[in-house]
Parts: structure tokens; C-alpha cells; sequence
């Protein structure tokens, strides 16, 4: 083991210890789910790279100022002011050791991840140019860090570190989508596939991060290198190369990049599901068989065996929903690995029940008070039935649901199963404009 | 690194005019001494300047006016203080530990600190240790050491890089009268070939220890010689003098002539 201690020298292992396990594991919390995702999409695990940060970083930086804590005070006798590797050769080496334990437990986690994501995907490849942002954002946070725990007291600058780093990470919500040029995370728009993230952005974010670490270095380094133990005096003169990304900051804030595009003519997989046309974009491609099996499945459960409602079914990411009344966009929720799939079932039951419509409605009409009460329900009603009977009854339902659904649904449950699809193709039409009131209901 | 360093003729520390401020008060006033090796003694009483010397000397302070050289170089400018560094050992009187941190560690660290190659830290580390009698304790957390045997990691982690000049401030303050004698043995152990300057404010580590004394006085030298001459001086103008009778009613008993040279130099409020 000689040759790992030369190697973190002169971080003690405790410090480099907890700062791989808890990277690694605060990384593996952050992005196990996209381990289990039905699809493998390289748009979203090369975003994962900067997303991991939300816990890494502020760990990371609290690693940092612990190490600063122990060897930087001023009356340190590991490395004492006087010391020739007092300043930056000490700063060098520890800010370095401790950027390669964060990405030793970050290349931990998301390594598997790449090479799962390259074995699984269909459609595209890592955006390299997101990948080294991230890696860039997770590296700042050992600088920053260590700035801190140099310039406060050991326990309180483990504790700004943290809190400081967190904020960090939390301010493109705290400011706005605009700041996703200069925070470690975006934590919400976050693209998949069908976008493309604007490669100036992802530069110039590498180009912020790198400036913010080394200014964060200079500076430690010249507080390490003026302590002093004979007077109170301390040297300040690095923390004015703070100014530098600070302008940086403030003109990418002035003038802020759009993140996001669509990709232009994204590649698409289809299928046909009894006569219903089920697309989905190419990196999606693992999700088409069981999507257009569940869209059979709706459509076979609501009596409908060709497109008397609905001929084509999309992935979002493909077609803007421009209120076609029979083109259902699905957005699919597969994060929720284990139900996506009844959720783009309801929805499809949703469209063919007028559902979808009759919530449309009530958007457009600013509340369900613009829209007949009695024939929301009935609309709901059909579409939990049909999709009961398409057997993807997973999950329960919640939220923007009709409080009597359970009840109405209960009626038709005590009725043949015939007896309620020759209603559904009798009132079809009337169903699919949201205009069957509950006394219709057989 | 000690031989490579010392180069016949030039003395191991010079100071020329050495002047420290701090705002209106002057800490040391145009200072100037030359000290050639062995266990030097800077006595005086608080505020005389024996602290703002060292700090120069160890270059964590810089001068307002003179020059001071290790070995010949100077450690008064910015620039060329990064080579008398590696020259220099130096145990603050008050001194942070890691409490979490193994005792050989805390030695290891220092040593690369102070230029020693990483490969060679763990060795330098373990002699260094076993200079004070503390190798046994190497792996033990250094939480667990009495304040006697943290000031002995203190001294070993000074002396880690084999300095041939070791700047010691206060060392025995705190410690009992076993533990000042036990470290005044590792220091006469260690200063072979090396020149130590021991800043303290007790007669007794200048009379036990020190093979030459620099009294300080207000900023100024009062005197620089050798221990016996400055009990000699005293001895000789005293001669049957009783000791009792120095420092009037209420004064510390004086009982060596040492002491009383060195009360008469500074005043008997310091002549510990």
C-alpha cells in the first residue's frame, strides 16, 4: 500500500477515504435510476454527468476545507509557515489528490453507466462536450473547497464549505434557468434524447470552471504561503483574482444562452398496433415493442381494432402536440421504470376516451368550471375502465381526477364487458368531444 | 541536508540592524549578532522581542528595516526566503495538532513539508521520533499524547527535515520540571553540527542548556556572551554580596549569579 499513500500523499487516507466513498455513494444515489430505465439514452447520461453533482460537490468541498483545516492554520506544525512547501506546492498537491479522489468515486458509478449506456443504446453517443463539464464542475468543487477551509477555522469552514458548495449547486434554481452557464447542475430542463445540448454552452462552462478552480487555487495558495503567526496579518492578495470569474459570471448572466435544441429530423422507430402507427425516437427504440403491444392492447380493450379514433401514436420528443385530435403524444415517463408503461396506456385510453380533450378543455377554459362536470367524468371513467380492462391498472391514480371516477368506473365494472365496448362504439364520437353526460352511461 | 549547507566562514544566522514594528511599538531596534553554532539562548522578558526575532529567523515575518541571513541566505526578502527555508526548522510556541492524525504522520507531513521526498518521509519521520523518545508511540492518534510528548511531536516534526538551524519559541513552557529536563536532554542530543536558538524567558533553560545567551531589552541587546561570562560579571562585582537582598522586598529569592545578571539586565519582574 506504500505506493497509494505516495500517491494521495500528503492527504491523509481518512480524508481521501471519505472523500471516494462518499462521492461514490452520493453519485450512486443521484444516478442509480438510470441504471434500471427501459431505454439507455446517451443525451441523458452524458447529462448525468454534471447532475451527479448535487451531493459529490459540496461532499468533495467539504473533504477539501477538512484537509485545509488540518494543515493550513496558521500555527500549523504539519506544514508550518515557514515550511518551503508552504503556498502552493502544498495547495498543488492536496487540491490535486483530492480532485482525483471526486473523480475516482465519480469515473466509479458513472463508468458502469457508460459502458451499460454503450451496450444498450440504439441511437446516438456521448456529448463529450457535456461529459467534460461536468468532470470540470466536479473538480471546481475541491478549489473552492479548500479556499474555504483555509480561510476559516477547521470545523466552521467543513461546514461553509458544504453549505457554500450546496448553494452552488442549487443557484440555477435559485436565479434562474439563465445561471445553467455557470452552476454545476441544471436539476430541472434537463435534455434527452431529441435535444441537443448547444456545444457553446458546454465550452464555455468548461472555460468557467477551469478559471473559477485555478483562481480558487492562487488564492489559497497565496493565504497559505503569507500566514503568519507573529501578527494577525494574513495575506489577502490572491483573493482579488476572485474578481476574474466573478466578470465571467456576470456577462454569461447578462447574456445568457439558450441551453437547449431539438434535434433536427430526429431518427424514429415505428410500429403498427392494429392498424395505430406507435413511433418513438431511435434511442427509444428498446420501448417500442411493449409501448405498441399496450397500445394494442387499449385499443383491443376499448373495442376500437382499427383507428377509429386514434391513427398514430408518438413519442413527444417527435411531433410538437399541436391538439391533432388523432395523433396521441405520449410523453413518456421512463424514469418510472416500473410504470411507464401503464401511464402511456391511460393516456392512450385517455385519448380514445375524450379524457385528454375534455382536460384540454378545462385548461383552455382556465378550470374544470368550463367544462360539463358530468362529462369529465364520464370521460375519465371510460378511460380507467379501458385501461383496467387492458390489464395496466399499475399504480393508483392521483391528482387531476375526478372524485367520483372510482364509483362510476365501479358501474361499469358490473356490467358486461361486451355490453360496455357496444356502448363505447355507439358513443364514440360523442366520447371523443367530451359530450356524453353521466345519464348516457348504461 | 545539514553538512550541505554549511559552508566554512559564513555563520549559521547574521542579523545586521534588524528593526521590527508594529505599528508605533518597535519590537526589535537595528538588532544586529552573529551566531556560529551550538545552543543559543534569546532571554528577556515579554515584549523584549525574542518572538519577532524568531519570526524573522523563520521567515513567517518580514523586517522594516536590516537584513538577516541562515547560512547565508537571506530570509528579510520575499524572494530569496524560499531557499533559507529548507534550512530552517521551527516549533512556534503555541502550535496546532490534528488530533485524528497518527503521531509518525504528523512527523511525515512535516518533513515533506519542509522539501523531503515523499519516499523518504516515513524513515525521516521514525528517526525523528526516535530522537525524543517517541517511536513506540508512532502509530498511536496523537489525541492520545500527555502535553509533554506533544511538544516532543512538536520538536520531532521541526527537526523531521534535519535542519542545520532550529528556531525553538518558549518549548518548555507548560511542561513540569521532569519534562523540561527531559527535553533539554533531546535538545542537547540533537544539536551536533546544528545551531538551535531557544527563545525563553527562564534563567534555567539559558544557565542548563545554552552554550551562548543573547539577552534582549526592549528591542535592544543587553547582552551576548557566554552563560558563565554573564555569571561571572556578576559574580565578580557582587562578591559577597547575598543574593536575598537583589530585587528588594517581595522580589523572587535569586540564588545563582546568573540569575542575578540577568535581573540585573532586565528588571526583576522576568528573571524567572
Amino acid at each position: 500500500m506504500r505506493w497509494a499513500r505516495r500517491i494521495i500523499w500528503p492527504v491523509p487516507v481518512l480524508i481521501v477515504g471519505v472523500a471516494v466513498v462518499a462521492v461514490t455513494g452520493s453519485v450512486l444515489l443521484h444516478g442509480w435510476a438510470l441504471f434500471t430505465w427501459p431505454v439507455a439514452d446517451w443525451v441523458q447520461v452524458s447529462a448525468q454527468f454534471h447532475e451527479s453533482l448535487v451531493l459529490a460537490g459540496p461532499v468533495l468541498a467539504g473533504c477539501a476545507a477538512w484537509a485545509a483545516g488540518v494543515f493550513t492554520p496558521r500555527s500549523s506544525i504539519v506544514c508550518p509557515a515557514s515550511a518551503p512547501r508552504s503556498g502552493a506546492p502544498l495547495v498543488l498537491r492536496q487540491v490535486g489528490v483530492l480532485a482525483g479522489a471526486g473523480l475516482l468515486g465519480y469515473v466509479l458509478v458513472l463508468a458502469p453507466l457508460v459502458v451499460s449506456t454503450a451496450v444498450r443504446a440504439t441511437a446516438g453517443g456521448p456529448d463529450v462536450l457535456v461529459i467534460a463539464s461536468g468532470v470540470a464542475g466536479l473538480v471546481v468543487f475541491a478549489p473552492a473547497g479548500y479556499l474555504i477551509g483555509v480561510v476559516l477555522p477547521r470545523w466552521a469552514g467543513i461546514l461553509a464549505a458544504v453549505v457554500g458548495s450546496f448553494a452552488f449547486v442549487l443557484a440555477a434554481e435559485l436565479v434562474g434557468r439563465e445561471a445553467v452557464a455557470i452552476t454545476p447542475t441544471w436539476l430541472t430542463g434537463l435534455p434527452s434524447a431529441g435535444y441537443e445540448v448547444n456545444p457553446v454552452l458546454s465550452v464555455f462552462r468548461v472555460f468557467f470552471f477551469v478559471v473559477l478552480a485555478a483562481c480558487c487555487v492562487i488564492a489559497a495558495a497565496r493565504w497559505v504561503s503569507g500566514r503568519s503567526t507573529a501578527t494577525l496579518r494574513t495575506s489577502v492578495s490572491g483573493l482579488p483574482v476572485l474578481a476574474l470569474p466573478a466578470v465571467i459570471a456576470l456577462v454569461a448572466l447578462a447574456r445568457p444562452a439558450e441551453p437547449l435544441d431539438y434535434e433536427e429530423d430526429p431518427p424514429r422507430v415505428c410500429e403498427d398496433a392494429g392498424g395505430i402507427d406507435v413511433c418513438v425516437h431511435q434511442a427509444r427504440a428498446d420501448v417500442l415493442a411493449p409501448l405498441a403491444g399496450a397500445v394494442a392492447d387499449t385499443a383491443h380493450a376499448a373495442g376500437l381494432s382499427d383507428s377509429t379514433l386514434v391513427d398514430e401514436v408518438y413519442d413527444a420528443i417527435l411531433w410538437d402536440d399541436d391538439g391533432t385530435r388523432d395523433r396521441v403524444i405520449l410523453q413518456l415517463q421512463l424514469q418510472d421504470s416500473d410504470a411507464w408503461l401503464d401511464r402511456a396506456a391511460l393516456d392512450v385510453a385517455g385519448e380514445m376516451s375524450g379524457a385528454r380533450y375534455c382536460h384540454r378543455l378545462s385548461r383552455d377554459t382556465a378550470g374544470m368550471s368550463g367544462v360539463p362536470a358530468d362529462e369529465y367524468l364520464v370521460s375519465q371513467a371510460v378511460a380507467h375502465w379501458i385501461w383496467a380492462s387492458a390489464g395496466y391498472a399499475g399504480f393508483a391514480l392521483q391528482g387531476g381526477v375526478h372524485p367520483d371516477v372510482d364509483q362510476t368506473v365501479d358501474r361499469l365494472n358490473q356490467l358486461p364487458d361486451e355490453q360496455v365496448r357496444d356502448w363505447i362504439a355507439n358513443h364514440h364520437a360523442d366520447l371523443f368531444d367530451c359530450d356524453v353526460a353521466l345519464d348516457e352511461l348504461p | 541536508m545539514i553538512s550541505s549547507a554549511i559552508v566554512a566562514g559564513v555563520p549559521a544566522v547574521e542579523v545586521a540592524d534588524l528593526t521590527v514594528r508594529y505599528r508605533r511599538r518597535v519590537a526589535l531596534d537595528a538588532v544586529s549578532m552573529r551566531l556560529s553554532g551550538g545552543i543559543v539562548g534569546v532571554l528577556g522578558p515579554n515584549g523584549a522581542g525574542k518572538t519577532s526575532l524568531l519570526s524573522v529567523l523563520a521567515t513567517v515575518s518580514r523586517p522594516d528595516a536590516g537584513r538577516a541571513t541562515v547560512h547565508g541566505r537571506d530570509v528579510s526578502s520575499a524572494v530569496a526566503r524560499s531557499a533559507a527555508r529548507e534550512l530552517i526548522g521551527w516549533l512556534p510556541q503555541r502550535f496546532d495538532l490534528s488530533g485524528s492524525m497518527t503521531v509518525q504522520d504528523t512527523v511525515a507531513y512535516a518533513a515533506w513539508s519542509h522539501g523531503v521526498p515523499v519516499a523518504d518521509c516515513a524513515r525521516a519521520a521514525i528517526e525523528a521520533l526516535s530522537v525524543v523518545d517517541l517511536e513506540e508511540r508512532a502509530t498511536d492518534r496523537v489525541r492520545r499524547l500527555s502535553g509533554g510528548q506533544r511538544q516532543r511531536l512538536g520538536l520531532a516534526a521541526a527537526i523531521a527535515h534535519e535542519p542545520p538551524v532550529l528556531l525553538l519559541d518558549e518549548p518548555t513552557v507548560g511542561l513540569d520540571p521532569s519534562q523540561r529536563v527531559r527535553l533539554r536532554h533531546y535538545l542537547r542530543a540533537i544539536s551536533t553540527g546544528r545551531t538551535i536558538i531557544v527563545a525563553t524567558h527562564l534563567i534555567e533553560d539559558g544557565a542548563q542548556l545554552c552554550d551562548e545567551l543573547v539577552v534582549l531589552r526592549a528591542g535592544t541587546v543587553a547582552y551576548h556572551g557566554s552563560p558563565q561570562a554573564l555569571a561571572d560579571s556578576v559574580a565578580e562585582e557582587g562578591a559577597g554580596e547575598d543574593g536575598s537582598g537583589v530585587g528588594g522586598a517581595g522580589a523572587p529569592v535569586l540564588s545563582t549569579p546568573l540569575e542575578r545578571a540577568y535581573e540585573r539586565l532586565v528588571g526583576s519582574e522576568d528573571a524567572g
